[in-house]
């Protein structure tokens, strides 16, 4: 017997099977998810990023709804239609503050079809409905801008200021009509939100104040008043826009 | 299949990621926007604890005064003073409002003071040429205490917080001794102002004051 003519024939299948056996039995009792180390870290980074999205989401929420509670009262000027003046009443800041922030229209924009406005200040013959005939006018600069108004008794009447940007740009004295004895009634709109005319054609009133007395105890479309009216004014077609007041 | 399930948690997470990712971007500019309006009418909302919030807001003017005040259901609130005018009617909640007081150089050389609380206020003149003339240009002297002012306060319930305190230093009420007349000197030395505000509308004044009734939060 040649050793070397022996061959040796090991016979792994036993092996082989129980190998594929234990696989398979392994594979069985861990089920289809293979959790090992890799597959836990990624599992943690996605609970993070889930976990961090779903938190800002509800920050971002919390905080829009804060934006949209203070947009309501902020007075914040919104600009709609960039052919026609923006305004609204200004944050008080006194008493008795008349003042506006108003946007308007950019050179641009006047000359591609916007329209320029002018300040106009009237203090006496104000009726209802009908544009008094003295008129203290100011063409106003493109832009934002801030307009206030300041009255105050005098001794035989009232002088009132006209402030541009916090600038004096027109001041008007006037002399009251009648007796002493005067009361007002009046209007200041736009107090809190925004404001834009239907039309760019459209005057728009700032601030109107008519005095009364026993003599003119109600304002009407027939009676005429001294007063304070102050409006912006459209620069083109300035013929049509009495009637908008 | 292990390659598979690992493909799939890699994907959500960077899907997740990317969300957080848009989140962060709309955060800034949320956030500026917040700080534009908070700064302009402040924002203070229900935490269901008892008591006034109160937060001071940002003026130009260092004689402007500005509180965002927030008083929730079920307390009622009063502002009380020392000084020019009297107690204001007890506001019962639940309301938000923004609270002023501003002092200005008057057009007829007097000191004015203007407070709107809650749409209730008016202006009053303080003690006169002569006041006004004493304090002119010293008004970076006088020691001011503004409630809320390094952050929100929650003024307790029951109890009275220094809203705002203007107060002389020693050197000027020496000085206010011989220049101010005597009932000036009763009215508005050391206090120019105390503005008080407190939850007490039943009590009144019995209200206990003190540093301690407000409790500040970071």
């Amino acid at each position: 017997m040649n050793d070397s003519n022996v061959d040796f024939e090991i016979d792994t299948s036993e092996s082989h099977r129980s190998d594929t056996r234990n696989g398979l039995e392994a594979r069985v009792r861990r089920g289809p998810l293979q959790w090992n180390l890799k597959t836990m870290i990624l599992l943690a980074l996605l609970c993070a990023c889930w976990f961090c999205y779903h938190r800002l989401r509800d920050d971002n929420e919390r905080m829009r709804s804060a934006i949209q509670a203070m947009r309501a009262e902020s007075k914040a000027l919104v600009v709609l239609y960039n052919d026609r003046v923006a305004l609204v009443s200004a944050p008080k800041t006194w008493s008795d503050e008349k003042k506006w922030n108003v946007a308007l229209p950019s050179k641009e924009t006047v000359g591609n079809g916007g329209t320029a406005y002018k300040l106009c200040l009237a203090t006496k013959g104000l009726q209802l409905g009908s544009m008094p005939s003295e008129v203290t006018e100011l063409v106003l600069p493109h832009g934002r801008h801030a307009i206030e108004i300041k009255k105050r008794n005098t001794k035989d009447g009232f002088e009132v200021r006209v402030l541009l940007d916090d600038q004096e740009v027109i001041k008007v004295n006037q002399v009251h009509a009648w007796g002493a004895e005067r009361g007002e009634s009046g209007s200041e709109g736009y107090k809190s939100q925004s404001f834009q005319p239907g039309s760019a054609v459209e005057s728009v009133e700032l601030y109107g104040m008519y005095l009364t007395d026993d003599k003119m105890p109600e304002v009407s479309k027939t009676s005429q008043h001294n007063g304070v009216l102050l409006w912006l004014e459209p620069l083109r077609e300035a013929g049509q826009l009495g009637g908008g007041l | 299949m292990k390659l598979g399930m690992n493909v799939v948690l890699v994907l959500a997470a960077l899907v997740g990621l990317s969300l957080a990712a848009r989140e962060t971007l709309l955060r800034k500019d949320l956030s500026r926007e917040y700080g534009i309006l908070a700064a302009e009418v402040g924002y203070l909302e229900s935490t269901g604890e008892p008591g006034v919030q109160v937060i001071a807001l940002p003026t130009k003017d260092p004689r402007h005064f500005r509180w965002r005040i927030f008083v929730p259901e079920n307390e009622t609130v009063v502002c009380k003073t020392s000084v020019a005018w009297d107690r204001i009617v007890p506001m019962e909640g639940p309301l938000s409002f923004i609270a002023h007081v501003r002092f200005r150089d008057g057009e007829n050389g007097c000191l004015k003071a203007w407070w709107d609380v809650n749409r209730s206020g008016g202006t009053t003149d303080m003690g006169g040429a002569q006041l006004y003339e004493f304090l002119n240009g010293r008004w970076d002297e006088m020691e001011i205490e503004q409630l809320a002012s390094d952050g929100r306060v929650t003024v307790q319930s029951g109890q009275l917080s220094s809203l705002l305190r203007i107060s002389m230093p020693d050197q000027m009420r020496e000085d206010a001794q011989e220049s101010l007349s005597p009932q000036n000197l009763k009215w508005y030395v050391p206090e120019l102002c105390h503005l008080q505000l407190g939850t007490d509308a039943e009590t009144g004044g019995s209200a206990r004051t003190d540093a301690s009734a407000s409790e500040r939060e970071p």
